[in-house]
């Protein structure tokens, strides 16, 4: 941290202007990608799921901008559809663990003693499946479904919400301006939902940025696995498990759904940590 | 330390406890009766009755949950496809996760702290910007897909190394490319940062005004205490790797446990599929514990807290 102060002004200003492109860079492929997710059935050139088994597994052309796959369908157009998807899935699924997270935790905070225990416990043990495993064993029960992979996701995103908010909320509920609620006669629940909780929103607010990245990455994993989203119905892993199977024939078909993937969670990762910095310039730093 | 170690090992029965518990539980969780879950369409009602008895599906659930743990470590419990104690076909599965990711968090060790230290030492300088590019790249990469890269350009493309499967040496090189790699982006992030702490601190300068060797005392001094955030950081990719590395065995057909549990979740294997998890999971537990108790023999100053 402190290098940054004795490394002169030139290098500390060169660096957040190298930081903030790095937000802007990402606002622009969130907004590029979201607008691509509304605009589909406008902009796709083709039907997702139209067949055509005579232009099986095409290259790049100009009816194709990104080929064909097996089925003789427009990858281009399915990569668009496919932003739905994974957009629709992603963010009811960090909206609901969001709002039903940061409860748990700030409840666990905030009441502390057994309700902190009970949550942090539970939550222990959800996160003691690493990485996919959770979502993979939730899919397991649930099947494969739009709905059950919004619940998979909500569930696998909720420890993360839960796990800053008590931290944030640990930190507020000694202040000053609480104690004043509480002496006038504020109830505790209120004092919690109004007061406390809008203080702690800009963690929140980032972890849920960066949440999207993480989700669009296990809704693409489950689909390549075979548990997510099913075909026809276009999803850029799911579409990238049928293309391992041709990888000698047809390359392309194993390229462009992935740059859809990469670029989309790099876009929420760059903005997630350009939020960061923009809301909590403490941590500018490190 | 041995209270330190008593309390740690007592924090996690409880975990253990659970994680086991919704582990065994999943079954039950499947919307609809159990034994006709296992069964499958078109099972006759004999069929469904004696997957109940070889179950114990009309027992308690406490009494069934004993089974189910005791089932698995006793070897009674028994694969539905292959009708093989699940532990003797879970277990050379998990020898081949464990091997890749072990190889892996060797790659994700050398490649991140190299590039880490390189980026601290080089701050700023192009060296520095390339290194933190690969590690910002590294954690938006989704794995399979960077298998998939690897693949068409070493096998298809260049012929030089297989496409799967586990047989020679040559095999390992592009499942642990693929499980390193990411995990080398979160190493070198982690290695600068605290190299760049330590290279700030009192010590160090007063090191390099006293006349040492500036190499001396960035590979002896600075590294030797940056790297103690760096060993919790590299144990616990190892255990996300246990677990992560499903898409990367299912990339490349590589014969591991992760890849066991999902194909026996489409043959509705569920006692494989339920000890798989568990099986993943308590690993999972065991390592985490490993890491805190080697970062607290490293820190001292842990150990009274």
């Amino acid at each position: 941290m402190g290098l940054e102060r004795r490394s002169g002004s030139f290098s500390v200003v060169w660096r957040r202007i190298r930081k903030n492109r790095m937000a802007a860079i990402g606002a622009f492929i969130v907004l590029f990608v979201v607008g691509v997710a509304l605009l589909a059935p406008w902009i796709s050139p083709y039907r997702p799921e139209a067949t055509d088994l005579m232009a099986s597994l095409e290259g790049p052309s100009k009816a194709h901008w990104f080929g064909t796959d097996i089925y003789g369908r427009d990858i281009l157009s399915r990569i668009i559809w496919g932003a739905r998807v994974s957009f629709s899935i992603s963010f009811l699924a960090v909206l609901l663990s969001s709002i039903l997270g940061v409860l748990l935790g700030a409840i666990a905070a905030f009441f502390g003693k057994v309700f902190d225990e009970i949550i942090m416990r539970t939550f222990d043990i959800l996160l003691s499946f690493p990485d996919i495993l959770l979502a993979i064993a939730i899919m397991a029960i649930l099947g494969p479904g739009q709905n059950n992979l919004v619940f998979a996701i909500t569930i696998y995103s909720l420890p993360q919400f839960a796990r800053i908010a008590r931290g944030a909320v640990l930190g507020e509920k000694n202040r000053e301006y609480v104690d004043a609620a509480r002496l006038s006669g504020e109830s505790e629940f209120s004092i919690l939902v109004r007061y406390v909780l809008p203080n702690t929103l800009s963690p929140i607010i980032v972890q849920a940025t960066l949440r999207v990245a993480y989700a669009i990455l296990i809704i693409s994993g489950l689909g390549f696995l075979g548990l997510g989203i099913q075909p026809p119905t276009p999803e850029w892993g799911t579409d990238l498990s049928v293309a391992r199977n041709y990888l000698r024939v047809a390359p392309h078909t194993g390229i462009f759904p992935g740059i859809a993937i990469f670029l989309t969670v790099m876009g929420f990762n760059f903005f997630g940590d350009g939020l960061n910095e923009a809301l909590n310039p403490r941590m500018k730093d490190r | 330390m041995k209270n330190y170690l008593v309390r740690r090992l007592l924090l996690i029965l409880p975990i253990l406890v659970g994680v086991s518990l919704l582990s065994f539980l999943m079954l039950h969780l499947i919307p609809g009766d159990p034994a006709r879950v296992i069964a499958g369409q078109g099972a006759t009602l004999d069929d469904i009755q004696a997957i109940r008895d070889e179950f114990g599906l009309d027992k308690p659930l406490v009494q069934q949950y004993w089974m189910f743990i005791s089932g698995l470590f006793s070897g009674k419990l028994k694969s539905i496809s292959s009708q093989q104690p699940v532990i003797r076909d879970m277990l050379p599965s998990f020898g081949n996760t464990v091997q890749l990711a072990g190889l892996s968090i060797v790659v994700a060790t050398l490649l991140g702290v190299l590039l880490g230290i390189t980026a601290a030492t080089h701050k700023n300088s192009w060296i520095d910007n390339l290194s933190m590019g690969f590690s910002l790249v590294g954690v938006s990469m989704p794995i399979f897909w960077l298998g998939i890269l690897l693949i068409l350009l070493f096998s298809v493309t260049l012929h030089w190394l297989p496409v799967g499967g586990k047989s020679g040496f040559a095999s390992f090189i592009l499942p642990s490319l693929t499980l390193g790699l990411p995990a080398a982006a979160i190493v070198a992030r982690m290695t600068r940062a605290s190299m760049l702490e330590i290279l700030n601190q009192d010590f160090i300068r007063t090191a390099i005004s006293n006349g040492l060797p500036r190499k001396q005392v960035v590979y002896k001094y600075a590294l030797r205490n940056a790297m103690i955030p760096v060993v919790t950081v590299v144990g616990l990719q190892f255990g996300y790797m246990l677990g992560g590395a499903v898409l990367t065995e299912s990339v490349f057909g590589w014969p591991g446990l992760g890849r066991m549990v999902v194909t026996s979740i489409f043959t509705r294997d569920y006692p494989l599929v339920q000890s798989g998890i568990l099986l993943i999971a308590m690993s999972f537990v065991f390592v985490n514990l490993g890491v805190d108790l080697l970062y607290s023999s490293i820190d001292p100053r842990l150990r009274r807290k």
